[in-house]
């Protein structure tokens, strides 16, 4: 066997014997030696022509091969072998089909399988399907790669064109004429019988398999099922597909009937008819004449383009039902028709990358988005590749898109004239950039303005008005948000607002400024913002149990642009701004309550919003906004920071610092508070960024834990405060950590000062701080007995129903486990760090879960539970690739742990692989050498 | 662990030692680098690494009651007892180092440990008494899927046959 696997443009021979299962049964004596001879047969003609059988079900073969001649060479082969044996009673004859198309050699290919290219070998096995016993049938593909190369004695018969089971356009067949073999079978077994006018597609249809077994499921439970979703997310082509691949249960065929140019609703029936060939009639009305015509039917009718017309389809679709019982229904729509007994499906978007985090190429072109685009760009620049420089690109145009594929085709129609880079660089400007679309598609289908002006058009004044204003919000919304922010307060249902009337939030807001025209009331947002889900324009979704909404971008920028034509953009701009900043004031007071958890959630979920407010504040700023901005922003830079993004937290820290400071009057301890919070951030920096990155950081921590000092000492004569035992404890770990160089006496000095301080005030949140900080200086001077005892004091603390502080208890727990790893106690340590690995979860906090994740895995080893660990390895693979910064050593040393278990368990290979995906990873960030050469000898 | 291994995780361990307390922090991970040390000095039957290292991992094991590392000095201690021809402290070492492993349980250094006791009977003549030691030690790595230690095992019981 070739170790040379056919891939990337691969010629598919697949086989079958012509009724094996009755064969089977009436050679029950024989049957399996009959079958072993058959194999022996396919095996040796397909391997001796190059071929490779990757593929067994039953008697059928699956092979593959680099060229067609090869495949047709081993077809030929084996038909003249089948033929010349003695089958005695049996008479074994094999259909076979060959075709040509895009397939990849998967990494198992051992001959047990491993190719994917679904569509190519599903064509394959339709057209092998279609045979006779002894026939062998080519694809027009197969026979274009042909033309020239015939062996001799051997011509090809033209089969014309032929519609075959699942496949959305008519198939070209050819069959293989050789002297030698049979040459006349029967009319081939096609669906050319079955009556239909699905149209002929020019482009093929990507990805989308699960989402077309979904609707065909549907189809056959259900007799009125509605494709929804945005427009130019396919639902068209979704349900072309659906019917082609239903057309043989539907003995009366598959009808589509087109209504995005039938322009108002008696017109529907009409366009019924049209399709149909019913006639109007004197004696009956139409919809009468439509029912008798289709009464005994078994016909699928596809409905597409309904939106504008839904009560007109509604209630056609209703009367035909109830009078056609063999009748069904597939309708296309960006708005259910709303009957009952109707199914919908929404039609989702193409798979996306992550832009933000770029996989390989091999997983971006596995996403169906960059699929699409790939395609439509070859057809327009047929040396078009996604390579490691344009692929960031690439994956910026489909996730900006949306995965919208009307979308995307059009950018990747662009690429007549612009790169991929261009592309993706103009796509603020989209409207103007994605006009180029096909000539022959509908008009609103042709520029990407046009496809969402279709909708918009279609919606009440009262609606367009709410859309407009929803796109003040960025990322997305609570319907609260919605109801504060969007409509006007006071104003009554359907009424017009004299330009005049002054807004009620605040006196910061000029009056002048409060919208003319259409009001919406709080009480309307709701229904109205709903009736915009219906419409495919908002995408519900649901975060911690709240339900949220959002715009496509597309739309977004589309909904923004009426909203900038408006002049309701500043009036909008600074409802927003006060309600975020009531939202950051409110969340600031809760993060103490009794439920941070539940409004840590909230912070992270309105964290784009609260940007945004930030940004458009900076332009309006007063004294006394000023002051609530700079809580704002260093409310979001706590955010940024713990949600493990404290690069970020920094720059916010230091210009919410500039702020206070240009305030006059400003107390000196805010200016120490944020003094502190810096030095705490880099602090929590150390452990996650590399030694060069650190640097700058390092020397404004070295500024900020002077001034902060400094101000500690000033303030000596007033009283002990848990924020004063927060800044001691800070620099204890700016010492131990961040200062250069280490000083442990310093640090010590100011644990046990703050301590003091904590016992004197006997506030459980302070005593677990000081606990906390006591308990590092221990760990970093291996005092570790004393440093369990430490551990489990503070989370004692931190269980206490008076702190009950789950920022507190996630490092306590972990810290215990880490201090009972420390003095080998290692299954006691597991359930703290189960513990702390949930609640980090829960809080999603990124770098303790991983830590927890690590040290668990540390016990793990040390109890020798390796398989515990090889079925955590899904868990550490995700976490390591989700989050390839955080705890890199740790990670490490988990990946060496698993190496050690393959070495131990005597599977080298794989132990290496692992161990250098270690060393990788190790020596790809410095200052980490002495943790990595501890590891490696685990 | 290859012939040289040790020599080269001797010298990168060394290396990390120094680097700690060039760093300026207190020994606090010195226990788990002699345990490792020890360790490998025991499995390359290295009667220097051996007389270096088992006392400084003992010592530091026990200075916060690290009982894992305690009985890998002691099962290194062991090894050194048998290679000097000190049988009966070797046994008395490795009955420690075994009764500490079981109460945690670490199966794989169960398993090592009883392969070293099979050893040491061999060397004693005491053959019913090393085919139990191996046989405990085989079907400890077998249950570990422990293959090349399984496989050393049971060349070892078959070598005694």
């Amino acid at each position: 066997m070739s170790l040379n696997l056919p891939s990337g443009t691969v010629t598919f021979l697949f086989t079958d014997i012509e009724g094996s299962t009755k064969l089977a049964q009436e050679q029950r004596d024989t049957w399996e030696a009959l079958r072993a001879r058959h194999h022996d047969i396919l095996r040796s003609a397909i391997e001796a022509n190059n071929g490779h059988v990757f593929q067994i079900i039953g008697d059928a073969f699956c092979a593959a091969f680099h060229t067609v001649r090869e495949a047709l060479d081993a077809a030929l082969t084996a038909q003249r072998g089948l033929q010349m044996e003695n089958w005695g009673e049996a008479s074994i004859k094999v259909r076979m089909g060959i075709n040509t198309g895009a397939a990849q050699a998967g990494s198992n290919t051992d001959g047990s399988g491993g190719y994917t290219g679904y569509s190519s070998m599903a064509r394959t096995q339709r057209v092998m399907s279609t045979a006779y016993g002894g026939q062998i049938l080519l694809s027009n593909t197969s026979a274009e790669l042909l033309l020239g190369e015939f062996p001799a004695g051997v011509s090809l018969r033209d089969m014309k064109e032929h519609r075959l089971k699942g496949l959305l356009n008519p198939e070209h067949l050819w069959q293989v004429v050789a002297h030698d073999l049979a040459q006349d079978f029967p009319a081939l077994q096609t669906l050319n019988s079955i009556p239909n006018n699905l149209p002929i597609q020019l482009t093929s249809f990507i990805g989308r398999e699960k989402e077309i077994a979904e609707i065909k499921s549907m189809v056959e439970h259900n007799r009125l099922v509605t494709l929804t979703g945005s427009g130019g997310v396919g639902k068209t082509r979704h349900s072309l597909q659906v019917g082609a691949e239903v057309l043989d249960a539907f003995a009366e065929g598959v009808w589509l009937v087109e209504l995005a140019s039938v322009p108002s609703p008696e017109l529907v029936p009409q366009a019924l008819a049209s399709v149909l060939g019913v006639q109007e009639d004197q004696a009956r009305p139409l919809v009468t004449a439509l029912q008798d015509h289709l009464q005994a039917k078994t016909v699928l009718l596809l409905l597409d383009n309904c939106e504008h017309l839904l009560e007109a389809c509604a209630q056609l679709a209703d009367g035909l039902l109830h009078a056609c019982p063999h009748l069904k229904i597939l309708v296309s729509s960006r708005e259910a028709l709303g009957m009952a007994g109707e199914v919908s499906f929404r039609v989702p978007s193409l798979s996306l990358p992550d832009a933000q985090h770029l996989p390989s190429l091999e997983r971006l072109t596995q996403y169906d988005s960059v699929r699409l685009f790939i395609e439509r760009a070859v057809a327009v620049k047929s040396d078009f590749i996604v390579a490691n420089h344009n692929a960031p690109a690439v994956a910026q145009i489909c996730s900006r898109l949306d995965g919208i594929p009307l979308a995307i085709e059009l950018a990747a129609a662009r690429l007549r004239g612009l790169s991929a880079e261009q592309i993706s660089e103009r796509l603020d400007d989209r409207f103007r950039l994605l006009t180029g679309g096909s000539r022959t598609a509908l008009p609103r289908q042709q520029t990407l303005r046009a496809m969402i002006e279709w909708s918009y058009d279609l919606l009440s004044e009262a609606e367009r008005v709410l859309l407009r204003r929803l796109a003040v919000f960025i990322g997305d919304w609570t319907l609260e948000a919605a109801e504060a922010v969007c409509a006007e307060p006071g104003s009554s249902v359907g009424s017009t607002l004299p330009a005049a009337q002054p807004p009620a939030f605040g006196a910061s807001v000029p009056a002048a400024l409060a919208p003319a025209g259409q009001a919406i009331a709080t009480s309307e947002v709701m229904d109205l913002l709903l009736r915009l889900v219906d419409k495919s324009l908002i995408v519900p979704q649901e975060q911690g149990g709240q339900a949220r909404y959002h715009m496509l971008e597309t739309i977004r920028q589309f909904a923004h642009d009426k909203l900038l034509e408006s002049v309701e953009d500043t009036w909008l701009r600074l409802r927003h701004l006060e309600f975020f900043l009531k939202f950051a004031e409110q969340a600031e007071a809760e993060l103490q309550g009794a439920e941070p958890l539940i409004w840590l959630h909230q912070l992270g979920a309105e964290y784009e919003n609260l940007q945004a407010t930030l940004g458009w504040a900076r332009e309006a700023g007063s004294t006394q906004l000023a002051l609530r901005l700079s809580r704002a922003l260093e409310q979001l830079a706590d955010v940024k920071s713990l949600l493990g993004v404290g690069t970020q937290a920094i720059p916010l820290y230091l210009q919410a610092l500039e702020w206070w400071q240009g305030i006059e009057g400003t107390d000196k301890m805010i200016s120490a508070r944020l003094h502190g919070k810096i030095v705490q951030t880099v602090v929590n920096l150390r452990f996650r960024i590399d030694a060069d990155r650190s640097k700058p950081l390092v020397e404004v921590a070295a500024t900020s834990s002077a001034s902060l000092d400094a101000a500690l000492k000033a303030s000596e004569n007033e009283p002990p405060s848990l924020e004063k035992v927060r800044m001691l404890t800070i620099l204890s770990t700016n010492a131990q950590y961040v200062r250069v160089p280490v000083d442990w006496d310093l640090a010590e000095g100011y644990a046990r000062s703050a301590l003091e301080m904590a016992e004197k005030l006997d506030a459980a949140l302070a005593l677990s701080t000081a606990l906390g900080t006591l308990g590092e200086l221990y760990f970093n001077r291996g005092l570790w007995r004393e440093l369990v005892q430490v551990c489990l004091q503070r989370l004692a603390l931190s269980r206490d129903a008076r702190s009950n502080d789950l920022h507190e208890r996630i490092p306590a727990l972990i810290d215990t486990g880490q201090a009972l790893i420390c003095v080998g106690e290692y299954a006691q340590a597991i359930p703290f760090l189960l513990e702390g690995e949930s609640l980090a979860g829960q809080m999603q906090d990124v770098l303790m879960e991983k830590y927890a994740l690590n040290e668990r895995t540390h016990c793990l080893f040390r109890l020798d539970r390796w398989d515990e660990i090889l079925n955590l390895g899904e868990k550490l693979r995700d976490m390591q690739l989700r989050y390839p910064q955080e705890q890199i050593g740790a990670s490490c040393q988990t990946i060496a742990f698993i190496a050690s278990i393959h070495a131990m368990r005597g599977d080298l290979d794989l132990a290496v692989i692992q161990r250098r995906e270690a060393q990788t990873i190790m020596t790809s960030i410095s200052g980490s050498f002495d943790h990595w050469v501890r590891t490696e000898h685990y | 662990m290859a012939e040289g291994e040790f020599a080269l995780m001797q010298q990168h361990l060394e290396a990390a030692l120094k680097l700690s307390s060039l760093a300026g922090a207190a020994p606090a991970g010195d226990h788990d680098v002699y345990a490792m040390l020890v360790d490998g000095a025991a499995q390359q039957r290295d009667p220097v690494g051996l007389q270096k290292y088992a006392l400084l991992a003992e010592q530091t094991a026990r200075r916060i009651d690290h009982k894992l590392h305690l009985a890998i000095a002691q099962r290194a201690w062991g090894v050194a007892h048998t290679l000097a021809g000190e049988y009966s402290q070797a046994e008395a070492r490795f009955k420690q180092a075994l009764d500490i492993f079981n109460a945690y349980p670490a199966p794989w250094q169960i398993g090592r440990t009883l392969f070293e006791m099979g050893e040491l009977t061999r060397l004693q003549l005491k053959t019913e008494q090393a085919r139990d030691y191996y046989s405990r030690s085989l079907s400890t790595f077998e249950e570990l899927q422990a293959a090349p230690y399984a496989a050393r095992a049971r060349a070892a019981l078959e070598h005694l046959l």
